[in-house]
This record gives structure tokens, sequence and C-alpha cells, in this order.
């Protein structure tokens, strides 16, 4: 509660959300589309209105002049362990949530917004099924507000080891059999629903043509509504969920061989179709091809390595993208990791990763992996109003985040206290 | 710079040789859109263990399979050429009791939910020529007089596919533990023996229930016996098991000849050291053995009989038709220590063994064909033969001499090291 008072009390009081905002003449990179070089950004009750080059300036908006600024969807950081408690479990607490250990009244949330970082996913500590993390934005209004979503994604910590292995099998197997039966019942229930469509047809055409209904058909048998299965806990509810791929997981692996063994369980599930972004600590690289196959989505540290026994270097995001794989960058450092977040990004595309990829990695598909794209990662009408200005290109080393509005909020400008 | 350049590739691309060679899998496309994929070994001298030596020879491997051997063999079209004139052509090197290659702990369960396909000693092991092996678990006996008693715990046979975890397990479990036997007392003996009485009854019960329900005498709702239990003893009895039991000393080994004369069954001596006080008692068991050349026991001169170690064991065992394989004293990748002694060496061990008055035929069996048959597996793999699998090395010399170095490993048909290309070993060239 305190938390929330001091949350509250740290920012200044927000504006009415109904106020509209316009960015003019600015060179508007809005990742769902192609640039445009002077588009007007027009926001309104903290949503995005209108984007484009002949876009009007609604009358009594506040006016954002943006001219030889460039305008970017606000930064998307997926996976962050911010506020993590001390407790970490161990084991399948698929039911735990971020939510309950997160603490909106971070020192670190104040700075944040002006490297251009706007949304954050936000990872339950804890066992292999750790919990379900949560998705915020910096808007500095209070938790409720600030949480765009408490169940943005399931986090699940893996390793090679057969302990790991055994237990993730058992969940699985346990939610599948859920998922079976739900299945079945649907099934059952739609036959059913035809039938007794049917039966009640022909009662009517019966009753129609008059006929009375003196000797029962004892062909057909009386209709039974199929029972509906035995719903799972809400702790198995949250399994079922991420195997129909409803709730997004989160994959941290240790190493690529444990992605593979994790693989290895799914294979042996037929028909679920989970959505998975794969979080691999280090080596992600030795997996590429397979990664690329599965056109599986990789998260990663916009950050070279070397080639073992070199000092060559090695584009993990590149080579994976070469082999088919969607990336997103995250990162879980601090201030500093933020400040320094778009140059490694740069060296990235510098050694071989597309602009375009490189772009959508902590934006668009970074949203993608918290489930929110509807409303986020990109300028589009309709999204949420968040809008970094920069005073260049993103990825030249001397361009400064100069203004950053999220949800149509002012929430820093350079040069501003 | 050049050869750098071409190591990131290769590392890049290690384990995706498959990708390399094939227009790109489309997974929706149906099976028969799926075209054979060949690879050719052209003109090497092919050592192909069961049949003979062929100069200048030609392998030829359809997808995972090796297709044709011989001389002037038609290649495909689009085959995948590797020039090997000059050098050697093997099956890969079979290590049939090691540790650690490929698994990533030494926790219980089991061995295949802990492999790690992508793990340095996979790398390092293809970079010796070992393509297979028998792994167990944890230590299992532990170390005793610097090598390891293989007990048959948490074992399994793997294959060093490098970046392909369904392609590792070959066998699982790959072998039954009788360490019981020997390294217990008269009444866990006398637990061991009255199971294999139970297995024994039970298949006498089988047998004769079988019978009866061919000539339809089965008493009405008649059931087939059950196995009480002994599910592993029977499989030991019929011959569709392989027991796995340590024995070092003439004691210990004429100790499991007496269960195998009460109970025949595929029985596997591991770490034999005085077999060569006793090799016609072996040779009639027809027990396998696994043996260590270099390892030295040494001689207590207050027993009176023969005994300690003998670098001729080996060629004594051969002579008394006796099958083994050989590993060496450190049956892991061992980085620590002295060097050539763990099985980044493992020819130089069989190497020893000829040092001792092995021939070189049974010297190259001992790591290829016949470590394979004594961990099961030797219908697919240890030797160069049509439909065997494609686990094929190529060598810069001879196997036995100390300068030989491995050029090129596959598994399943995909190259999986170039040394050329591989950061291992690359600077090291043979004059």
């Amino acid at each position: 509660m305190l938390a929330l008072l001091a949350a509250a009390l740290l920012q200044e009081a927000p504006k009415t959300p109904d106020e509209v905002t316009a960015i003019t003449q600015v060179r508007a990179i809005p990742i769902s589309g192609s640039d445009i070089e002077s588009a007007t950004i027009v926001i309104k009750n903290g949503k995005i209105a209108e984007i484009g080059k002949d876009a009007k300036v609604p009358e009594g908006a506040t006016i954002i002049p943006g001219k030889g600024l460039v305008a970017m969807p606000g930064f998307v950081n997926a996976y962050t362990a911010f506020s993590w408690s001390r407790s970490m479990g161990g084991g399948s607490t698929p039911q735990n949530l971020a939510f309950d250990e997160f603490n909106p009244a971070l020192d670190i949330f104040d700075v944040l917004p002006r490297t251009g970082f706007t949304t954050y996913g936000i990872a339950p500590g804890g066992g292999v099924i750790a919990g379900q993390g949560l998705a915020m934005k910096l808007n500095g209004l209070p938790k409720e507000q600030m949480v765009v979503s408490r169940s943005a994604f399931l986090r699940i910590h893996v390793r090679a080891d057969s302990s790991v292995k055994d237990m993730l099998r058992r969940e699985f197997e346990a939610a599948k059999k859920h998922l079976d039966a739900e299945k079945k019942y649907e099934d059952e229930k739609k036959k059913y629903e035809e039938e007794k469509k049917k039966r009640e047809e022909e009662e009517k055409k019966k009753k129609e043509s008059g006929k009375t209904d003196e000797k029962k058909d004892e062909k057909t048998q009386p209709l039974q509504e199929p029972k509906p299965p035995q719903k799972p806990d809400a702790r198995m509810q949250i399994l079922v969920n991420a195997l129909k791929g409803e709730l997004p997981v989160v994959l941290q692996a240790e190493s690529p061989a444990a992605v593979a063994h994790f693989w290895q369980i799914l294979e042996t599930l037929e028909g679920v179709a989970p959505r998975i972004t794969y979080l691999c600590a280090s080596e992600a690289w030795k997996a590429a091809d397979r990664f690329g196959e599965k056109k599986a989505t990789v998260m990663l540290l916009p950050r070279l390595e070397f080639v073992p026994f070199t000092h060559d270097r090695l584009n993990t995001a590149a080579e994976l993208h070469r082999a088919g794989a969607k990336i997103v960058f995250a990162t879980a450092g601090g201030y500093d990791a933020h400040e320094d977040f778009l140059s490694g990004v740069a060296e990235m595309v510098k050694y071989g990763l597309p602009r375009e990829a490189a772009l959508k990695a902590f934006t668009l598909h970074a949203a993608e992996v918290l489930g929110i794209e509807k409303s986020s990662g990109s300028l589009e009408a309709g999204k949420d109003g968040d809008v970094v200005l920069l005073s260049g290109d993103p990825l030249s080393a001397t361009s400064r985040v100069t203004r950053v509005l999220i949800q149509g909020r002012p929430v820093y400008e350079e040069g501003k206290p | 710079m050049r050869r750098i350049a071409g190591s990131i590739l290769w590392l890049l691309t290690f384990g995706s040789a498959w990708a390399q060679e094939t227009p790109k899998k489309d997974d929706t496309k149906k099976d028969d859109a799926k075209k054979p994929v060949y690879v050719a070994l052209v003109g090497g001298d092919v050592t192909t263990v069961t049949k003979g030596t062929l100069r200048g020879a030609t392998v030829l491997i359809k997808d995972s399979k090796i297709h044709r051997i011989g001389h002037g063999i038609p290649l495909p079209d689009g085959t995948v050429q590797h020039d090997v004139r000059g050098r050697r052509v093997l099956p890969g090197f079979v290590a049939c009791s090691a540790y650690g290659l490929g698994v990533s702990g030494w926790g219980g369960g089991k061995l295949s939910d802990m492999l790690d396909p992508y793990s340095e000693t996979v790398q390092l092991a293809l970079a010796s020529g070992i393509t297979t092996a028998y792994l167990e678990l944890g230590f299992g006996g532990g170390f005793f007089g610097g090598r390891t008693m293989s007990l048959g715990q948490g074992s399994a046979v793997v294959k060093m596919a490098y970046g392909r975890l369904d392609e590792m397990t070959v066998l699982e479990p790959a072998a039954v533990d009788l360490s019981a036997w020997t390294q217990g007392g008269a009444s866990q003996r006398h637990g061991v023996r009255e199971k294999f009485g139970k297995a024994r009854e039970y298949l006498q019960k089988l047998d004769d229930f079988e019978k009866r329900k061919s000539q339809n005498r089965l008493k009405p709702n008649e059931q087939a016996p059950s196995t009480g239990g002994v599910e592993q003893e029977v499989k030991l009895l019929k011959g569709e098991a392989l027991a796995r039991v340590s024995a070092s000393t003439a004691d210990e080994i004429r100790v499991v000849l007496q269960l195998l004369s009460d109970f025949p069954m595929k029985c596997v001596l591991v770490g034999v050291d005085e077999g060569w006080t006793l090799p016609e008692e072996i040779g009639r068991s027809n027990a396998y053995c696994i043996l260590t050349p270099r390892n030295r026991v040494y001689r207590d001169r207050g027993v009176n009989r023969p005994n300690g170690s003998s670098i001729e064991q080996a060629a004594i065992l051969r002579k008394a038709g006796v099958k083994f394989g050989i590993v060496p004293t450190s049956p892991m990748i061992d980085l620590d220590g002295i060097a050539g002694r763990d099985l980044l060496n493992l020819p130089l061990e069989a190497a020893f063994a000829v040092r001792g008055g092995l021939d070189e035929q049974t010297a190259i069996e001992s790591i290829t064909i016949t470590a394979a048959e004594l961990i099961g597996v030797s219908n697919r793999i240890g030797s160069i033969e049509e439909g065997k699998d494609a686990d094929l090395i190529v060598l810069d010399g001879d196997p036995f001499d100390y300068r030989t170095f491995v050029d090129l490993t596959f598994v399943n048909g995909r190259l999986l090291y170039d040394k050329e290309k591989s950061p291992y070993f690359s600077h090291l060239k043979r004059k």
C-alpha cells in the first residue's frame, strides 16, 4: 500500500488522457510499415489516432514539433527480473505471479524511460516452471494501471537434466490429458447440439403435419447431454493454456541441449501448439539450424561474442536470423545496460544482422513475446501512444533520446527534470 | 586468417552439414519428395574390418547408411565427393566403456535425458575418431587402480551425433549390472543364483505353455506364466540382454565363470587384468572381456600362482579365442594430467596390445566391431558394410601410429568433424 502511495506521489500528476497530442514533421519509423519522411502522429485518449504524411492536426492539440527528429514506437524489454523476491522456489509453481512480488516504486523506473524503453516484461523468480510474468508500462501510474497484463507469459527455466525433464514431462502430460478431455467434450457437445436440433426440427415437422405422436419411435434413444470433464485446478489450467498457445511461454534455457530436451518432450505431445520464446543463455549459435528450422523466436542480449579459441567476432543474432529464426533483444541489466542498448543493437547490424530485423527485435517482436502486440510495439493507429523521439537515427552512435510519451503521457523530455 | 575465417564458418555450420548438402527440408512436403543424399569417400584405403582392406576404393553413403563399397562404383548425380586418396577410411571407433561423453550431468535418472549434443566432449570425441560410446552415469563402481569399473548402471549406447539429440541414443539400458555377484558375499550370491533359477523355471514353464498352446491342449482360461519379478534375468538367459560385471583378478573372473557355467548368457567382464592366467577357461565361457593393455597390477609374490598384469594379455586371450574390447586407463575425454591415456587416444591403447604380441587385425577389431558386439550394437555399428550406419573416419595414416590424426569424421552420413576447419587440432600438421 505504501509502495503504491509512494509511486503515486513520486510522479507528477498525470495529464488527463483525453488530451490530444500531435507530433509534426517527424521522420517516423513505424516498424509495421515503411519509414515516413515527414509524418504527423496524432495521439488521442492515450492511443495513436492517426499517423501519416497527410494526417491532420486536430484543433487544440498540444503540438510537439518533430522536425529533424526521428519517431519510434516505445522500446520493449520483454524479459527483466526487476524486483524478484529473494525467496527462490523450486519445482513447478505455474500459479505464481510476478505481479505479487513486483515493486512499482523502484528508483530505476523513474530513469529508464530516458533510454527509450517504455514497456517491460517482468519475469517471476523461482524454479523450473517458475510462474507467470507481467507486462507493464512505465507510465507513472499506480501499480494496477502500470500493469498491462498480470499474466503475460509463463516462465520455464530448464537445464539438460533428467530430473528437470522428468518433471516437465509429468506436468505437460497431465496438462495434455486435460486438453484432450476438453477437446473430446467439445466434439461430443457439438454432436449433441446438432442431434438435438435435428430432432427438434423433426418434432416440429411432425407437429406441423398434424400427426400426433402416439407411437414413440422405439429406435431413437433418448439424447444424453455429454458431461463436461472435470476442470483442471487453477495451477493446471495455466499449463493447459500454455500448451494451447493462449499463454505465451518464455523458455529460459541454460544451454541449447536443454532446448533440445524440451523439444523432445513437446514432440511426444500431439496437437499442442505453445507459443514459445527461447531465451538461450549461451551458445544459441550452436543450434542455429534447429532454431531456424522451427522458425523459433530467440531472445538474446545485443552483444557480440567470440568464436571459441579465437578472437573472431560471432554474431549470434545474425546467424540465427540467417537460419530463419526470429530475433528479440532484451537486457537484464540496470540503467547502464539500457543506456548502451542501442549501441549494442547497432553493433549487431554492423556485423551482419539486417537493420529491419534489429529494429523489430526490441519493438514489435518483443511485444509479441508478451502477447501485447495488438497494443504495443509499432506506430499504428489504434495502438498505445508510446512514442520515442530521437535526435537522429536509432542506430547512430551520436543519437540521443530526446522525448518519450507513454500512452500519450509525456514521461521524459531532454533537459527537463 | 583464411583458416580462421574458415573455422568460423565451420563452427556455425557444425552439425548442419545436412542442410548444406541438401535443398532445405520442407516438412510440409510429402516424404516421397525427399531426395536421398549421397556422399562418397573416393579413393581411400578402406579398412572394412570385417571384409578385408580395399585399396583405392570408394565408399558411397546414401542418407545415413553405407550404400556401396568398392572400385568404380557409379556415383549418382549430386553426390558430395570427398577425395581421400592416400588416406585411410575406417569405421568410427567404438569406446565400449566410457564416461561423460556428451553427458551434461552426473545425477541419477535416464542417461538419455541428460545428453548434451552440443558439448565439447562430443566434438573432441569426434576429433578422436570415436563415433559411438557405451556410457554410464556417475562413477559406477568408482576408480580402482586408475581405471573404472563399469557396472551397467544408468547405461546407454550413445552416438556422437553432434547437434542431433534424437540421433544420440542407440540403446538404453545397454547392460544388466551383475556386480552383486562378484562384489557381494555368499548370501548375495545366493540371491543372484535364486533369481536365475526362477528365471530358468519361468522359461521352462513358458516353453511348456507354448507347446500345449500350439497343440490346443491348454486348460480353460489358462494364462501364460508370469515372470515373477525376474525380467532382467529372463532377458539374460534368452540372450536378449548383455550382463556386465567387473572382474579384474583371476579369483573374480573364476567366480563369474562359475555363474556363467551354471547359467549360460552373454556376459562382459570389465577391467580384466589377470585374464592371461586362465585364458582357456574364459574362452570356454564365451564371455567378452574389456581390457586396458597399459594397465599395470603388480605381481604378488606371496601368491603361489601366476598373477598381476601382463602386456601379453590381449595376445594370450586372442589365442584362446576370447573376444575383447579395449579402452584406455581413463575412459573419458580427459584434459588434465598426462596426455595420451584417455579416449582422445583410443587407438594407442590398442597399439599397446599389438606391442604385447596381438595381431593388428584383432587390435582394430577391439576398438570397432568387437567393441560394438559387446555393447550389443554390432548389427548397425563397427564395420564398413553395405547397409550399416555410415559412421566413418578418415585418417591421415596408420591407426596405430602415434603421429596419425583424424581428418574427417562422419556420423549417420553427416560430416561432423573436419580437422582443417575445426578449432580442434587444425593447427597440428603432419610433416
